[in-house]
């Protein structure tokens, strides 16, 4: 238990060091605005921040806020992050799939920040056998970024699909991930809980690790992630 | 052989197309024409070896040839295989079934519909007219002689005729059972259901006789012909709702589907083979534009009449983008779709902004001019050549032709196809807005006027559509471009107009209120010119208001509103924009009692005037809460519609539209997410009457109305016309019932709980 | 904060209203300097508004 500490920090910590891995961050809607702390902490520490938004929950201002809270003009986190949005699954795939590794390598980024990789699944435009395909290149690309010591944080709400039988997707995406961080709300506190985490380890003993091994991260205490942070 | 006329239906056989021309004599032709869809596969060598060999197990037989083409985006030519379908029926689920073998971005144009194609690839579009000839039954070529953006083109004679539910107060959907009104060539005839099988001999006997060209509904759609069909099957009786009794009907089952944030519901569609079937509940289009509009549209979209008299207005201009791709060779994306160019969060911010507006003074002025930019956007793409393929493009890195804020470039060598389909209707337009004005009778006047209506309503959503989002062929930079360059026109509007002495009263988007001392028409017509020549996008002067009214905000008195006004014009004409007698919303009744007021004030010259008149416009709100008071306002008038935005029984809540569309459900009534229901309130409190609400078609005389909650929505459409002279809805209410109504506690509670809420969210 | 400061700062909130159009163009990363600037702004119109009005009383008498 790290509960001392603010959990945007905890989420930095364990998620930057060692780079080169993939976390998954889902929990209720307020994941995303944990999602711009977490780039604000980031953003301290590293040159940059490339953002692929399926979720349209990128919030230039609120980062703008979280730069004045540290005594840094805006402009300075407000250059150093980067988006690509995306309206459609097709487009994540495309905005992932072409061009996001020479982007990332472009700007001497090490992190990558997915918002809704499955938000846009809940599309009956979007074929099925479609969606599982993206998913597998989403996949790879991933894992070329990895490869060359690029992290990708996956941020998601927790899914409420109105078609049903794409639930199983959000299974697919938390198999990509090396790591996950679950945003809770329970009584009156939120808490991170760290589900499962592989240091690293191959895919291939995924099954041996289960029953999931659940960590507590943080419990974080009212009026950090209550409010919306930022606020005077 | 040749026949002279006009191009009138075609549709999709399983050995092509049937093909429908009228001649100058009248005879109708029933032709058969060879036509095979084909789409497109971008292949290695290896995954053509493998499409050859898989071939023979496709739902049909293939063609396949090598052909060039060139890409969207990047100009590049590229060699694609060309796979033609020669069932055209089949051309969907061939696609499918190499859908299983191949990656989706391989393919292109194959979503577009066979019938769509045949119009891309033989050039034809409704209702050309030409030369065609033909050999036995089938149409070998032709010599068009007429395009599709002509402006002065003749329609061959239509017989119409029309078929309507004889009880009109509600949709038959609502109705035990049906009575059909048929009128064709002057004679109404009223037929019943009650005998289904002497209903279809007689709905039989004048389609046959009079064999019309139109059979025009009012929901013929949702009810009508679907009821008449299924009736014709259980009899076995071979009804001729086609023209062509070989062919089947096209029908699709009515849907419920999610939106931009809402539920929207639509009709099935039920149409024709060699006779069109249109439907006036089905058609945005012909409400807004009526035929003349239809036909002037499908010839410019190359959609068939029937199909374009249903589907929204934007596949209209995606129609047009597509034509224009196949007459280029260029590729039509399929699944594959644009990214969004990496943008840091600085450039986001400004990108994201939408258009400019100001906010008015609240209140009454005098004096005030207006003046509004002609077809704003769409002008400021084809002036600006901005298009998705346009902005950054490969050709030219040097691009000194940059959008204002943003820097993005503009491509200098190339015109974009959002730039060239926008042109012919721009133009067109413009011309139609030309004939309208220099019609030499009224009736050519309104048929201008609809024409140019028809095509208003393509460049309202050309915007929306060059936007993004679930636009194939859109690009949100796009997008962010054209509200660029409308934010420094109107800019630069204001500042022209400041500089030659005009106070800017207000601003929205493509509209500016001026207001000078002394100045005269003459005087803004110049402003107009200047300002015209230096923004590269026409502005006139919409005219000089007596006076203008912007009221205040409905959630806080203290604010106006950007977009809701009223104002007369020195020529007496009103212009009304968001107030209660322009929302769809409002009741017929509330309606009725702000147009008489409007009536009222609108005889004042001045705001001195206007003043003067304003216990005349309270008299008015008098008689019209003493009449409801009286309980003699006929319900009907009293109809409140909403759209429900759930299926009955999904409701969790007791509000009114839960409570109605389940008592409906219960009538046997089918309603789904997205339809309106009308209903007339009873008891808005449900302390006396819980079922608060009564659905219109179940609604009895005695079940009486709500006097008070109706009195209220009066008071508060008088508000927003006399609030400026002091009058807010509680002194109007107390006016008209000084000693029963108090004035309501909490009002100015819950107008503080707002304003903190306003703070918190500034602050936060 | 007291009940009758409550009023007050409706009104300065109700200056920054007025000027949201303006705010939301201009589309500063801190949109709060853009709301004070208002409401000075508004405050600045109606000091002006008085001023003459006074200078007019003055005249006058």
């Amino acid at each position: 238990m790290e509960s001392m500490q603010p959990p945007h920090k905890v989420v930095d910590r364990h998620f930057s060091a060692p780079p080169g891995k993939v976390g998954l961050l889902y929990g209720e809607k307020r994941v995303y605005s944990l999602g711009m702390l977490i780039t604000a902490e980031m953003l301290m520490h590293t040159r940059s921040v490339v953002f692929v938004d399926g979720a349209n929950r990128v919030d230039p201002y609120l980062l703008a806020r979280l730069a004045r809270l540290r005594r840094i003009d805006p402009y300075s986190f407000l250059e150093r992050a980067y988006v690509t949005r995306a309206y459609t699954f097709y487009q994540m795939d495309v905005s992932i799939t072409d061009g996001l590794t020479e982007f990332v390598r472009g700007v001497g980024s090490r992190v990558v920040i997915v918002y809704g990789p499955i938000d846009l699944l809940d599309d009956d435009q979007v074929p099925a056998a479609d969606a599982a395909e993206i998913l597998r290149r989403v996949h790879g690309t991933l894992a070329q970024l990895k490869g060359s010591g690029v992290s990708t944080l996956l941020v998601s709400s927790f899914p409420r699909f109105r078609l049903k039988e794409r639930e199983r997707f959000f299974d697919t995406v938390r198999d990509m991930s090396d790591v996950q961080y679950r945003l809770e709300r329970r009584t009156d506190r939120h808490h991170i809980i760290l589900e499962e985490h592989h240091d690293g380890k191959d895919h291939a003993d995924r099954d041996h690790a289960h029953p999931v091994r659940r960590e507590q991260l943080v419990a974080v205490p009212p009026g950090i992630a209550e409010r919306r942070p930022g606020r005077p | 052989m040749t026949v002279t006329g006009w191009l009138f239906d075609a549709y999709a056989t399983e050995h092509g197309a049937t093909v429908w021309l009228i001649d100058v004599d009248g005879r109708r032709h029933r032709l058969r024409y060879p036509f095979r869809p084909a789409f497109y596969m971008n292949l290695t060598k290896d995954e053509e070896r493998f499409l050859h060999s898989v071939r023979g197990r496709l739902p049909g037989e293939v063609a396949l040839r090598r052909v060039s083409k060139r890409q969207l985006y990047s100009r590049a030519a590229v060699e694609v295989l060309e796979v033609s379908v020669q069932n055209p029926l089949l051309f969907q689920r061939t696609v499918h079934a190499l859908s299983k073998h191949f990656n989706f971005y391989k393919f292109y144009g194959a979503d577009i519909k066979a019938m769509q194609l045949f119009y891309y690839t033989t050039r034809l579009f409704p209702l050309a007219y030409g030369e065609y000839e033909t050999e036995g039954e089938t149409l070998t070529r032709w010599t068009l002689l007429d395009e599709p953006g002509s402006d002065r083109y003749d329609v061959p004679d239509l017989t119409v005729m029309t078929m309507t539910p004889s009880m009109k107060l509600f949709a038959p959907k609502y109705q035990r059972s049906l009575e059909i009104e048929i009128a064709v060539d002057g004679v109404t005839r009223v037929l019943q259901q009650s005998d289904p099988l002497e209903l279809l001999q007689q709905v039989d006997h004048y389609l046959r006789r009079y064999d019309p060209d139109i059979l025009l509904t009012e929901y013929g759609d949702a009810s009508l012909l679907p009821l008449l069909a299924s009736l014709a099957q259980q009899h076995r009786f071979p009804l001729a709702l086609n023209r062509d009794p070989e062919a089947p009907y096209i029908t699709t089952k009515p849907v419920s589907y999610f939106s931009y944030g809402s539920i929207k519901h639509r009709d099935g569609v039920f149409e024709l083979a060699g006779r069109w079937h249109l439907d006036k509940e089905n058609s945005f289009i012909m409400g807004e534009a009526d035929l003349e509009g239809l036909y002037d549209l499908s010839r410019l979209s190359q959609i068939g009449v029937q199909h374009q008299a249903r589907t929204s207005i934007g596949s209209a201009l995606s129609s047009m983008q597509i034509a224009w791709a196949y007459r280029n060779d260029v590729l039509v994306p399929y699944k594959r779709p644009v990214k969004e160019a990496f943008k840091s969060f600085a450039t986001l911010l400004k990108a994201d902004r939408g258009g400019l507006h100001f906010m008015p003074p609240k209140g009454y002025h005098e004096e005030v001019a207006e003046l509004d930019f002609a077809s704003m956007y769409p002008s400021l793409m084809r002036n600006h050549n901005i298009s998705s393929e346009t902005i950054d493009c490969v050709c030219c890195p040097d691009a000194k032709h940059r959008v204002p804020e943003l820097g993005y470039r503009l491509c200098e060598k190339h015109t974009g196809f959002i730039p060239a389909t926008l042109e012919p209707i721009l133009r067109k337009r413009a011309k139609y807005k030309q004939m309208k004005k220099n019609a030499p009778t009224e009736e050519l006047r309104r048929k201008y006027d609809r024409m140019q209506t028809g095509l208003k309503w393509i460049l309202v959503t050309c915007f929306g559509y060059l936007g993004f989002k679930k636009s194939r062929m859109g690009r949100i930079e796009a997008h962010e471009s054209v509200n660029a360059f409308a934010r420094e026109g109107l800019l630069r509007a204001k500042e022209i107009a400041e500089a030659e002495g005009f106070t800017l009263v207000h601003a929205i988007v493509d509209c500016v209120w001026l207001k000078k001392e002394g100045a005269v028409r003459a005087d803004y017509e110049r402003l107009a010119e200047r300002i015209g020549a230096e923004v590269g996008v026409r502005i006139s002067l919409e005219g000089i208001y007596r006076w203008i009214l912007f009221p205040a905000s409905k959630m806080d008195d203290d604010i106006p509103t950007a977009t809701r006004y009223v104002g007369v014009y020195d020529t007496g004409e009103m212009k009304v924009r968001g107030l209660e007698v322009r929302r769809r919303d409002t009741t017929k009744y509330v309606k009725r009692m702000q147009n008489e007021m409007l009536a009222v004030l609108a005889r004042g010259r001045s705001i001195a005037e206007v003043r003067a008149l304003v216990p005349d416009a309270l008299g008015v709100v008098r008689s019209f809460a003493e009449e409801l008071r009286r309980g003699s306002v006929s319900p009907f008038d009293l109809v409140v519609r909403r759209h429900i935005s759930k299926d009955p029984y999904e409701y969790a809540n007791r509000s009114v539209n839960a409570v109605v569309s389940q008592a409906l459900a219960e009538a046997g009534v089918q309603l789904s997410a997205g339809e309106s229901v009308e209903y007339i309130i009873t008891d808005a409190s449900g302390k006396r009457d819980p079922q608060k609400a009564k659905p219109l078609a179940l609604y009895a005389l005695d079940d009486g109305y709500d006097a008070a909650k109706y009195t209220e929505m009066l008071c508060d459409a008088a508000e927003t016309l006399l609030g400026p002279f002091g009058w807010t809805k509680e002194r109007i209410r107390e006016m008209l019932d000084p000693v029963t109504v108090k004035r309501p506690a909490g009002r100015a509670a819950a107008r503080r709980a707002a304003k903190e809420r306003q703070l918190s969210l500034v602050l936060r | 904060m007291r009940k009758e400061d409550q009023g007050v700062l409706d009104d300065l909130f109700t200056y920054a209203k007025l000027n949201l159009p303006a705010i939301a163009v201009q589309a500063h990363p801190v949109p709060f300097e853009s709301i004070l600037l208002s409401m000075l702004l508004e405050q600045q119109k109606q000091i002006r508004s008085l001023t003459d009005k006074l200078r007019d009383y003055g005249e006058a008498i």
